[in-house]
């Protein structure tokens, strides 16, 4: 669990967001709703620590997240940033360094760890790239490949910006039931996402910002009722019922 | 799992055809030059047996400095321009793209005008001159939103600038390069072993440090943000690289002046024939570079007999058009960004 407590953050000692009081509960999934430039990324980079924070505090599972050190810190939070560099490196290779946190020095990595490896790769459907070289799969295949590297650090909390973004749908779909399975493993899972109809069909709770502060933090249902989705994006957010599940979509206000 | 293992072997197999090649070619410069000498005689007087006439002063006094300088100088500047590429994350970058052999450079000929005797000191001027371009160019490409391409501009924009402050120099104390006359392009001749060793100690010592954190190297390549997340100290890895690359090429640059193209050729054929592993990629660099370094050298002393060209002109006359036959060969194939 990550509570974050009158938090502010941003660069250089000027906040972008400030007043943040917020908790990302173990075992569900927390999906960050907010347009361009409202501070979510800002607020990643604080909770990877690798952003200095403004004020407030920071709790990852009870305790001041700024007393763990790096590897601590990357064995309880796994990240996947949202345009990730492609390193000339085998698919593998790439997931076994997911590991990178539990090793001693001379960082060595163990059996144990390749065989985590293998299962994570299987987990995403992608054994069969595991010899493949990173620069010649497509985008959807990396991010399969970049989802195993996160199953494979074994973190309690997982954060990702735009997971979806280089996803055919079929892939997105996949995504969903993935990020389900890890809420349903006791993760706590918090993801950026642009697509509000994905982010109120997955989460579990949704935390809304807009105008430099967490304008509310509720369920789906709740965050679709106060309306404020519409005043935030400039549209008019509406749904369906159908298929057992509303169905959410979109139109320009004018309309 | 398989796979890996594969690319293990293979890895293996790479540095052990490259050792041989090495060994070879070291043994090969020792026996080629103005006089021929054997190679039996060449082992003989290298384990300090009696051999005919001069032949063991020429051994002693020429050609084992200079086949150590050439070894050393590919070592150096190749593994320099891998590590650099990696962690600046551009494969057009390498030490004299960048600017770090002619910052090494112009603080290699202040150093000779200022102080002329001070040999032992030259290492570590050129280190200082190198790692001062290096911190530049990263600076300088951080400032201006780190692309691949203003990472190169700015590298030859600090490259201009110390190359004329090299030419200043020399310009207003003409006599500072006497003891160097082929610097800026690149030689061995006239190598001691007065001037090798504290080269020797600081590229040792480089690659050793290089070895030990090979693992933090390859997780700089997943991207700054990524590798920050799996619990690596990005800024201090990435700058404990660039100060062992600015020793390294440095180093190298302080006996065999400014040799180019050995530290881009080299890592880039490593990177698609070593497999993945950095510490394999590191070592092949290595022992590739000292092989093309002594292979260059001792065609620059055969080819032309007596005369002898600057081994600097051979790297770039074989480097060069290898290289485009390398670009066009690939084209399709990998892609960088």
């Amino acid at each position: 669990m990550i509570e974050l407590k009158d938090l502010a953050v941003g660069y250089r000692g000027k906040a972008v967001l400030g007043n943040v009081n917020l908790t990302f509960p173990d075992a569900s999934i927390t999906v960050l709703l907010g347009p361009n430039g409202c501070g979510k990324s800002t607020l990643c980079e604080t909770l990877l620590g690798q952003l200095p924070l403004i004020s407030g505090r920071i709790l990852l599972n009870g305790a001041d997240a700024f007393q763990y050190s790096a590897t601590e810190r990357a064995q309880h939070l796994a990240y996947l940033p949202q345009v990730p560099t492609v390193p000339n490196l085998s698919a593998q290779r790439m997931v076994l360094h997911g590991r990178f946190p539990y090793l001693g020095f001379p960082r060595k990595y163990r059996k144990e760890d390749f065989s985590l490896v293998n299962e994570a790769l299987q987990a995403v459907n992608a054994a069969e790239l595991s010899g493949c070289q990173m620069p010649e799969l497509s985008g959807g295949e990396r991010q399969r490949v970049r989802f195993a590297m996160l199953l494979a650090q074994a973190a309690d909390h997982v954060l990702m910006d735009e997971p979806t973004n280089f996803l055919d749908m079929r892939y997105q779909l996949e995504f969903s039931r993935l990020a389900r399975q890890l809420a349903d493993q006791g993760k706590a899972v918090i993801l950026v996402l642009h697509d509000i109809r994905l982010a109120m069909q997955l989460a579990d709770q949704i935390a809304l910002f807009g105008d430099h502060k967490l304008l509310m933090c509720g369920s789906p249902e709740e965050v679709y009722t106060s309306g404020r989705i519409d005043s935030v994006f400039g549209v008019s957010l509406a749904r369906v019922f159908a298929d057992g599940c509303w169905q959410y979509y979109f139109r320009s206000q004018q309309e | 799992m398989k796979n890996l293992q594969k690319h293990s072997i293979r890895g293996h197999k790479l540095i052990f055809l490259l050792l041989s090649a090495v060994v070879l070619s070291a043994l090969l410069s020792l026996c080629l030059g103005a006089v021929s000498i054997s190679p039996l005689n060449v082992l003989r007087s290298l384990l300090g047996k009696d051999v005919p006439g001069g032949t063991a002063v020429i051994i002693r006094l020429a050609r084992l400095p200079r086949t150590c300088a050439c070894l050393l100088a590919g070592m150096a500047l190749a593994v320099s321009g891998a590590v650099i590429q990696t962690v600046l994350n551009n494969p057009l970058a390498a030490p004299n793209v960048i600017g770090v052999n002619a910052g090494a450079g112009f603080s290699v000929t202040m150093l000779c005008a200022l102080l002329p005797g001070a040999i032992f000191l030259l290492p570590f001027a050129a280190f200082a001159g190198a790692l001062a371009a290096v911190l530049l160019v990263s600076y300088i490409s951080r400032r201006s939103g780190s692309s691949k391409m203003t990472l190169v501009l700015s590298g030859v924009a600090v490259s201009c600038i110390f190359s004329a402050l090299t030419d200043a120099v020399i310009t207003f104390a003409p006599d500072s390069l006497v003891a160097y006359s082929d610097f800026r392009i690149g030689s061995f001749a006239n190598i001691s072993f007065q001037h090798l060793r504290p080269a020797a100690l600081v590229i040792a010592a480089a690659l050793i440090l290089i070895l030990l954190f090979s693992n933090e190297l390859e997780l700089l390549s997943l991207g700054s943000s990524t590798a920050a997340s799996l619990g690596l100290n990005v800024r201090a890895v990435r700058m404990l690289m660039l100060v062992l690359s600015a020793a390294l090429a440095g180093a190298a640059v302080s006996f065999c002046g400014l040799l180019g193209f050995v530290g881009l050729v080299i890592p880039h054929i490593m990177r698609h024939s070593a497999g993945e592993k950095a510490a394999v990629q590191v070592i092949s660099c290595a022992l590739g570079g000292a092989l093309m370094v002594t292979l260059c050298d001792i065609l620059s002393r055969v080819l032309f007999a007596p005369y002898e060209l600057p081994a600097g002109i051979m790297l770039s006359c074989i480097g060069g058009p290898f290289f485009i036959y390398l670009l066009t060969k690939r084209r399709g194939g990998h892609r960088y960004d």
